[in-house]
């Protein structure tokens, strides 16, 4: 027998919470859940007492002031966690607003104990505890009256073995208040508005006995109530795939250009200004792997998906070759997008991924994150990288002849190949070169090729020899050198 | 015309009243199912709760059945049964048993427009029980 108590990590039935929580949550823990109104404290109470309530664990959910009971009841039902079946069997709602009105603590205490020792649950809520706070301040009880009530429910709810959550209006993690220090755990809400977007985010501020994810990590609530957006766990490493050292870009001589091809496992930046034929080569890239029986996932932001896709790549899609990620959430976070795509990736498979466009996904994100994006793209490069796919990002440039710059966020540097297309004027006509610019590790082509678009693909096609100065934008056709016949230069 | 579902409460007292034609009796009986009700409800939304939607009943029957009398103004902490019982007593049979089961079928349709027909049914069972299903109070624990 281990001599060391084995504290069993509850499952939340809330997805993702379990992952910020390390495990779970801690049984017989004494938990607060705070935030401003409206942050979604009640919601997220109710999804793990359904998730967590049952015949050997039963809930009892005390109501104290603040929401009336009937409205919760009305609201909540209308999650899909919900269970009325449940109700008066292993889910109690107990309202204790009679004794909470004359602001006695004592007598709130004692329902409470009383109503625990009959009943005997697993599961104890508290909601909302910060009226009762206020409601005994009222009458004139001080603060060590304040800490004595919140110490004994805590001895109280402990000694009965009861998992319990107080639920909590708080401003801010300022207010001092006892219930802080005596509490296991702090979940606490926050809505961040900037702008015109509003993103929720949930910290684990405090729980004692393990390790949770620090910091922010965004969730939504939606009809299944809330999902928490943690940062996906490393891959579970596997034997190594049995993979060709470089992939085939689907489009005629680029191979050639990229000395064979884009190694396996890098991240490959296209950028142009708009029009130039990035996403046709991510397509391409796409249907080649299809080809090869490597499955796809393409990270799409663009405003109108569909008008992109080739009729070929249509095809890959509807013959599940190749997944989409179209999120039309609003205000989305990298953690969201990143889950999005790793699940995707380990569901299928995949080997190919695209992000097309950055520039797109720039502005998909919610103002808060946008801050960051060179952070954000970091992230993304490097988790991606952690699921051993290779990832082709298209990026929008503007096409300034001044500067020669591949990515407008400086961020070139994080990626290991950079492809960059650009337009030239040539006798009144609008034409495309590209060039590999960066390969790691590698030898490429230094060659500015032109190249078409006919019918939707790509056609590289030779060096623009007799012009000069084709990075400049305005290339001029070189002066041809007088041949002297005869003459031998000495 | 209410549903069957709405009347089960008025039911529940017509099968009490039984074959009786006393008024008083109806009253009675009235004044028990309501506190059952209060018994079931109270822990969930507290005697003030309980009041509010007696009170607001109440309210709702009077227009059509003025007999009930006006609800007294302000806010009430318990519902007011013996005015009920008083003015139940005082009327003829028909009139006294239509009008209280008018109230049961009002209360019910009332808690089904705040949340739900499942969780009233939940919320209610044991009041709307029949006799002869045993009683289901044991059920809930």
């Amino acid at each position: 027998m281990s001599p060391r108590v084995t504290i069993n990590r509850l499952a939340t039935g809330v997805p993702g919470l379990d992952v910020v929580l390390a495990g779970g949550l801690p049984e017989f823990s004494f938990n607060l859940i705070a935030g401003p109104p409206g942050s979604g404290k009640t919601t997220l109470a109710h999804q793990m007492m359904f998730a967590l309530a049952s015949a050997e664990r039963p809930a009892i959910y005390f109501t104290v002031l603040g929401e009336p009971s009937l409205k919760m009841l009305r609201y909540q039902q209308q999650f899909e966690f919900f269970d009325a079946d449940a109700i008066n069997r292993h889910v109690r709602f107990i309202n204790l607003s009679d004794e909470a009105i004359g602001g006695d603590l004592e007598l709130v205490l004692s329902r409470i104990v009383s109503e625990v020792q009959k009943a005997g649950p697993g599961l104890v809520f508290v909601d909302s505890f910060r009226s009762v706070m206020m409601a005994s301040a009222g009458e004139g009880s001080s603060v060590n009256e304040l800490q004595a009530f919140v110490q004994q429910l805590g001895v109280q709810m402990t000694s009965w073995q009861a998992t319990t959550f107080l639920i909590g209006e708080y401003f801010s993690e300022s207010d001092s208040n006892p219930v802080f220090t005596v509490a296991d755990g702090i979940f606490w809400l926050r809505q961040s508005v900037e702008r015109n977007s509003m993103v929720r985010k949930l910290e684990i501020m405090k729980m004692r006995g393990q390790a949770t994810l620090p910091g922010l990590h965004t969730f939504r609530i939606g009809p299944r109530g809330v999902t928490v957006f943690a940062a996906a766990p490393p891959p579970v490493e596997t034997s190594p795939r049995v993979a060709p050292s470089r992939l085939p870009m689907g489009v005629p001589h680029l191979d050639e250009m990229m000395g064979g091809g884009l190694p396996n496992g890098y991240s490959l930046l296209v950028a142009g200004p708009s029009g130039s034929g990035k996403s046709i080569l991510a397509n391409a890239f796409l249907a080649e792997g299809a080809l090869h029986g490597e499955h796809g996932v393409m990270a799409s932001f663009e405003q109108h998906p569909t008008r992109m896709r080739s009729p070929a790549l249509t095809h890959l899609v509807e013959a599940g070759r190749v997944s989409i990620i179209d999120s039309r959430a609003p205000d989305l976070s990298i953690d969201e997008i990143l889950l999005l795509i790793i699940t995707e990736i380990r569901a299928t498979g995949a080997r190919r991924v695209v992000i097309d466009s950055l520039s797109g996904f720039e502005l998909a994100l919610a103002p808060t994150f946008r801050n960051d994006f060179r952070e954000t793209l970091a992230r993304m490069v490097s988790s991606l990288a952690a699921e051993r796919v290779t990832v082709l990002m298209t990026s929008e440039l503007e096409d300034r002849y001044s500067d020669l710059r591949f990515s407008p966020y400086g961020t070139a540097f994080m990626t290991d190949a950079i492809i960059v297309q650009r337009y030239i004027e040539v006798d009144s006509r609008l034409r495309r070169m590209m060039a590999v610019v960066k390969l790691r590790g590698s030898e490429h082509s230094d060659e500015l090729r032109e190249f078409t678009i006919v019918d939707g693909t790509i056609a590289i096609g030779n060096m623009l020899t007799d012009q000069e100065g084709l990075l400049g934008g305005r290339p001029t056709r070189k002066r041809a050198v007088p041949v002297v016949s005869g003459a031998n230069d000495v | 015309m209410p549903s069957s579902e709405s009347r089960r409460i008025a039911a529940a007292l017509e099968r009490r009243v039984g074959d009786s034609h006393d008024p008083a009796h109806v009253a009675a009986c009235a004044i028990v199912l309501w506190r059952e009700i209060e018994t079931q409800l109270m822990p969930i939304l507290g005697t003030r709760g309980v009041a509010a939607l007696f009170g607001r009943t109440l309210y709702l029957t009077s227009r059509t059945h003025s007999w009930l009398g006006e609800v007294p103004e302000g806010v009430h902490s318990v519902m007011d049964l013996d005015s009920l019982q008083a003015a139940i007593t005082a009327q003829p049979f028909a009139i006294g048993i239509e009008g209280a089961g008018a109230l049961f079928v009002v209360f019910h349709d009332l808690l089904v427009s705040m949340v739900g027909a499942q969780l009233t049914e939940r919320l209610l069972r044991d009041v709307m029980a029949t006799p002869s299903s045993g009683h289901a109070a044991q059920e809930a624990q």
